[in-house]
């Protein structure tokens, strides 16, 4: 396993608590904390997928 | 040439029959045809109970003797089959020794003590959580397709009960056709099973929030978007799972980065954003 790969599952269980805590603060009715952490969350299961695409293509 | 086609015949039939050897669920299902009518009822049996019991049980206002109720119809269904197994085993341990069996005992099989106590056991036990809880069965709570639902779980409970026992057919091997066994197109490399179920995990984990928002829109919104979110992350980690084993050019990990480096920056941005803004609050 390559560091790199290890990198892109640590981003993809980050988004998971991350969109985890959007799910509570929507559950509270803070509408703002909610999309905060769902856009943090998308923007880590992302970069994760894009970390752990192979480097042939560009 | 009739020896050597007879001898042929018999070898397809072994390996028929070698091939009908029950594999895990096929032996499971093979093992629960052999337990008796019990057994079998137990299953649409717990569906009913599933549908119409637990639900008047545990509801709101529902008080502690409807949930004892409740688990003991479920008791009633899951230990039949053992009654059964324990009847037909004493009355067959008094045949070898030659005593003679308790009246009751020999007057009634296993499989008809094990029908009192699941079928009895499980309709009082029912009644007694209705009668506790009544207002769960009111038609301004009960849902019309679970109704439905519940009345076709108990139908088939009554009919699995009521009829003998399916037993497994001893000609089945007889009948499978002889061929070269099926062989899988490729074989799920090792690892991807974790990063999957990691992801089912997480998905899961998820789905654990919201269950008690009193507001009906708020809930299903959380619902919608834990759901949405855990199909997401279980996409995410099928995605890195896969992309292990892409070809991979030298450079590969300079090109990765380069290529995820807007977004890892942006989630450095908004998790600072974040951090400051909690700490100034």
């Amino acid at each position: 396993m390559q560091l790199l790969d290890l990198l892109a599952a640590l981003l993809v269980v980050a988004a998971a608590a991350a969109f985890t805590f959007g799910a509570l603060a929507l559950s509270r009715s803070s509408d703002v904390e909610a999309l905060y952490f769902l856009v943090v969350g998308i923007v880590a299961l992302r970069a994760g997928v894009q970390v752990a695409r192979p480097g042939t293509s560009a | 040439m009739n020896e050597a086609g007879s001898g042929g015949q018999a070898g397809e039939t072994e390996q028929a029959a070698s091939r009908a050897a029950p594999r895990l669920p096929g032996k499971a299902l093979t093992h629960l045809s052999n337990l008796g009518a019990s057994a079998q009822a137990a299953i649409p049996g717990i569906y009913a109970w599933a549908i119409t019991v637990a639900p008047a049980a545990w509801a709101r206002g529902a008080p502690w003797p409807a949930k004892l109720a409740a688990l003991v119809g479920v008791a009633a269904l899951a230990t039949a089959p053992l009654v059964e197994g324990a009847v037909t085993k004493s009355q067959a341990a008094a045949r070898e020794e030659g005593r003679a069996p308790p009246r009751a005992l020999l007057a009634w099989t296993g499989a008809t003590w094990a029908r009192v106590w699941s079928v009895w056991g499980f309709v009082l036990s029912s009644a007694i959580v209705w009668a506790l809880s009544p207002a769960a069965l009111s038609s301004a709570r009960l849902d019309g397709v679970r109704g439905a639902l519940g009345l076709v779980g108990w139908g088939l409970f009554a009919f699995a009960s009521a009829g003998p026992a399916l037993r497994a057919d001893p000609d089945a091997a007889s009948r499978i056709v002889a061929g070269s066994p099926l062989k899988p197109r490729s074989e799920l490399p090792r690892g991807d099973g974790v990063y999957v179920a990691v992801g089912v995990v997480l998905a899961l984990v998820m789905q654990l929030v919201g269950w008690n928002i009193a507001v009906p829109e708020r809930a299903v919104l959380v619902r919608l978007v834990t759901v949405t979110c855990g199909i997401a992350v279980l996409g995410g980690m099928t995605s890195i799972a896969l992309a292990r084993h892409m070809p991979r050019a030298p450079s590969s990990g300079r090109t990765r980065m380069r290529r995820a480096s807007p977004w890892i920056a942006l989630l450095l941005v908004a998790g600072g954003a974040g951090l400051a803004l909690s700490a100034f609050r």
